[in-house]
């Protein structure tokens, strides 16, 4: 583990009677990073929450959380703060009590006011003296959210922070989460690719209880090793682009993305794009779109097995 | 947080959850109109014991005595001293409390394993002030429904008998809630420990019920063994079954103050090692 890991696994793996539902994941959250978790239903995602927040045993290898084991809850236990997926609030008490009582568990030393400030934070300060169980989905999720900023942790998992909310309420919890960049190290999980994109610096991509791709969000999207242009009319001299310097392949598919690889030795990636723009105008083509590397979706459904064979 | 604070931060918010519980707050009252009436129906058996004068009801005394703490003379003394009514009316809640504590506490932990929100908790506190803060806050709620219903029954005893001495009367009340007390906290604990070991609440009272009738069962095929041995039978190793059983030891909670330490011990260790069980299961297991 590097010194300035937040999250650490190394050869993790954990089984639910018969099925492995990890299988030696190794990978790393760096400490102030926003890092997504990614891959298909039945990956591991949740898993990999459940045994970083101390929730599962895991049956091998190492975990370390802020340096220490994840079920740790002495004195020094890691700040941690989760939103779990499928966790209902329990519905005995109202969300003031509830968010006071965790507070008070989170150390804080004026847990109402703390457990108010949470609820503001996700702009829900009129469900204060409301029960759970008359909450809708996505007004429940958002104090959830808010349950998870007590304490002021160090580390924040969130499993699926925005699933089953409306756009609005999805756009503000997006905005929450880019505010506390920087701040805390936040660990998210979702199928909302787009979202992680504007929100990660780096992404692991699990399938089938393995990893299947790390590393910084330039990284896995090839940023800088490959880029698409989308073209609509005239012909594209695709064996004069791959004679350009810096070029080590080019594919153009019957949908008109025009998608340049470029040599590990390449010059600038911007002068190799200034060169192929020139060739393809040259020749009368007309361009709609340029993008750099391939969206995270993309990369994601590249890496991952086809749908239906993913656990 | 030092693991007592969490334990009492964990025990006043399962306080405040049970007394908000429309369910157990119902079940409470359940018990204590259950035991009134019992009290009621006995209290009309026992005026007609006396209707039949005093060597008529003074030997049926003995007999219901007899049967309720056996060859214990010291207790037999000490019960014949108090209305009859409140001997009998406590027993007869002793037997029901078991079930009723089953149904008071299955889905404290289970309930929360099922739903997922037991993660809320665990996530800031130990495994072990969990299961600890619920078992305390219900046995706080169990502690006092006992001295409540002892007040009552002791209440209604002074109606039937105004002669008696306030000092041994509120003694004989503090030994009822003692034995009462230890006999449900034993019975609470296997019932935290059903609800840590299972994931949902039918699973964990299933669970309860079956080990309330495999007890019973232990208690009844040792007693009977050893009422045969009594009147001249072989003896037998079954015997000594029912000494695994905390059923065996609840005539004790009546009984002289030998039987009562005896059987208090007995309740500790029970609840203990039902407790350290479900600690051991609860720390371990996913959640």
């Amino acid at each position: 583990m590097t010194v300035d890991a937040a999250l650490s696994l190394d050869g993790v793996s954990k089984r639910y009677g018969t099925t492995l539902a990890l299988d030696r994941v190794s990978f790393q959250v760096r400490a102030g990073s926003c890092h997504g978790l990614v891959g298909p239903n039945g990956a591991g995602k949740t898993t990999c929450f459940g045994l970083a927040a101390g929730f599962l045993r895991a049956g091998t290898g190492t975990l370390r959380v802020l340096g220490r084991e994840p079920h740790d809850r002495g004195p020094a236990r890691p700040r941690i703060g989760v939103l779990p997926q499928d966790a209902a609030l329990p519905s005995y008490l109202d969300v003031g009590t509830l968010l006071t009582s965790w507070a008070r568990l989170s150390g804080e030393d004026r847990p109402e006011a703390a457990a108010r400030i949470a609820l503001d934070r996700v702009q829900l300060p009129q469900v204060w003296d409301a029960s759970p169980r008359a909450l809708s989905h996505g007004v429940a999720k958002r104090v959830a959210l808010a349950q998870a900023l007590l304490g002021d942790p160090a580390l924040l998992l969130l499993d699926e922070p925005t699933a089953g909310l409306d756009p609005r309420a999805a756009a503000e919890v997006r905005s929450l989460l880019a505010g506390l960049r920087g701040q805390r190290t936040v660990v998210i999980s979702s199928h909302n690719l787009a979202e992680l994109e504007r929100l990660c610096d780096a992404v692991t991509v699990l399938d089938r209880g393995k990893v299947v791709q790390d590393g910084t969000l330039a990284e896995v999207t090839r940023r800088g090793a490959e880029f698409s242009v989308q073209v609509t009319r005239g012909d594209v001299p695709l064996p004069e682009l791959r004679a350009l310097a810096g070029v080590a392949g080019v594919e153009l598919s019957p949908a008109g993305r025009l998608a340049v690889r470029l040599s590990p030795d390449a010059p600038p990636a911007e002068d190799v794009i200034a060169a192929v723009l020139e060739a393809l105008l040259a020749r009368g083509v007309r361009i709609t779109s340029l993008a750099q590397g391939s969206s995270l979706e993309q990369r994601v459904l590249d890496v991952t097995g086809p749908p239906g064979q993913s656990g | 947080m030092n693991p007592l604070a969490e334990l009492l931060a964990v025990t006043r918010t399962e306080l405040l959850r049970n007394v908000r519980n429309a369910r157990v707050l119902i079940l409470l009252l359940l018990f204590a109109t259950s035991t009134a009436l019992v009290g009621l129906v006995v209290g009309l058996l026992t005026r007609g014991l006396d209707a039949q004068g005093p060597e008529a009801a003074a030997a049926a005394s003995a007999g219901i005595l007899g049967f309720l703490v056996g060859d214990d003379g010291g207790a037999f003394r000490r019960l014949s001293e108090l209305p009859l009514l409140i001997p009998i009316v406590f027993r007869v809640s002793l037997f029901f409390l078991p079930l009723f504590i089953a149904l008071l506490g299955y889905d404290q932990l289970s309930a929360e394993l099922s739903a997922g929100s037991v993660r809320y908790l665990a996530v800031r506190a130990r495994r072990g002030s969990i299961l600890g803060g619920k078992f305390v806050a219900q046995a706080l709620v169990l502690g006092v429904l006992l001295g409540v219903v002892l007040v009552g029954l002791f209440v209604a005893g002074v109606g039937l008998r105004p002669e008696l001495e306030p000092l041994p009367y509120a003694s004989a009340a503090a030994r009822f809630w003692v034995g009462g007390a230890t006999l449900a906290f034993s019975y609470l604990a296997l019932t935290a420990l059903s609800s840590a070991v299972t994931s949902s609440p039918g699973g964990s009272l299933l669970l309860n019920v079956g080990a309330l009738f495999a007890f019973w069962l232990l208690d009844a095929i040792g007693g009977r063994a050893a009422v045969v041995h009594r009147m001249g039978g072989p003896a037998s190793w079954t015997e000594s079954l029912r000494w695994l059983s905390p059923s065996a030891y609840a005539s004790g909670v009546l009984g002289s103050s030998s039987a009562l330490v005896t059987s208090a011990i007995a309740y500790g260790v029970f609840g203990g090692v039902f407790l350290a069980v479900a600690w051991a299961a609860f720390r371990v297991r996913d959640l």
